[in-house]
């Protein structure tokens, strides 16, 4: 189960990046708005990757 | 460490003295004296001018006898007074004034300085020879990586790479700098997760179960849902 997580983690990395190259790709077409919902998306697909891999303990 | 022979010693003192003063030396002409020959620069800049050279210079020439008054005159007078000089040119050297590459220049020198007065490891000294050393068994790691590790940290350094260049195809000239500082953030949080992703492959998790691991992620993959939804309803309204 362990090593199906870290598959997910990189999987979820791999999308994260994805998502905030488009940021970035989006904002040298002049759409901003756009660019900054790939960029909260792609933080929040990072963020998940990993608390799963490392969770948060409280 | 091993107490030099004289001509080894002379030799590398004198190497000590250059690397602090001359980076330094070529920072102060180029950003602190330099201006001061404008026409209207203020008297009183030449003179801090001055006093920062001589506290440059002092530095090195006091650092093997008086290395804690050498760093204080070398590095904190100086700075200060470099300070005071820029504080009292005023608008002599505002940003439409200066020449760029100059300043940049300028700044490697200020940034090797910052290096001159650097400690390093004699060349061929051996650490473990310190007479201070805490001496114990080697530290071996606790576990050792998978393979799959390094493949992560390849790829989040790729990740790293793209959208610090796709920053330079943004050429509408007010947000050209705003993509270079998303593009740093996007950098900086691709490196941040890919690292925890990276150190965590083949650990238990910290011991925790599958429900707690899936409880931590609650938060943002809801916010994500959220928004994903919120931009399939764009998408579709459009």
């Amino acid at each position: 189960m362990s090593r199906a997580f870290d598959i997910i983690g990189i999987g979820l990395l791999l999308c994260g990046i994805s998502a905030l190259a488009a940021a970035i790709y989006t904002l040298g077409n002049g759409r901003d708005l756009a660019a900054l919902y790939w960029m909260l998306v792609g933080a929040l697909v990072l963020r998940t990757g990993s608390n799963l891999v490392r969770p948060k303990t409280r | 460490m091993p107490p030099p022979g004289k001509r080894e010693g002379q030799t590398y003192g004198l190497a000590v003295r250059a690397n602090m003063l001359l980076p330094g030396l070529y920072a102060w002409v180029t950003t602190v004296a330099y201006p001061t020959t404008y026409r209207g620069a203020a008297a009183s800049a030449r003179i801090t001018a001055f006093i920062a050279l001589i506290a440059l210079i002092s530095g090195p020439l006091l650092v093997m006898e008086r290395p804690r008054l050498a760093r204080i005159l070398g590095i904190h007078v100086f700075l200060g007074f470099s300070l005071v000089t820029w504080v009292l040119l005023g608008t002599l050297i505002s940003v439409d004034r200066l020449e760029p590459v100059r300043s940049a220049l300028g700044a490697v020198g200020w940034a090797l300085f910052a290096l001159g007065w650097g400690t390093v490891r004699r060349p061929g000294s051996v650490p473990e020879d310190d007479p201070h050393v805490l001496t114990g068994p080697p530290l071996s790691p606790r576990n050792r990586l998978p393979t799959r590790a390094a493949v992560v940290l390849a790829i989040s350094l790729a990740g790293v790479a793209l959208p610090l260049l796709l920053a330079w195809r943004v050429v509408r000239s007010e947000h050209a700098l705003l993509a270079h500082a998303a593009a740093l953030l996007s950098a900086l949080i691709i490196l941040n997760a890919g690292s925890s992703i990276a150190l965590s492959q083949g650990a238990s998790g910290g011991g925790l179960s599958v429900r707690q691991r899936v409880a931590s992620i609650t938060r943002p993959l809801a916010l994500l849902t959220l928004l994903l939804l919120g931009g399939l309803l764009a998408l579709l309204l459009r």
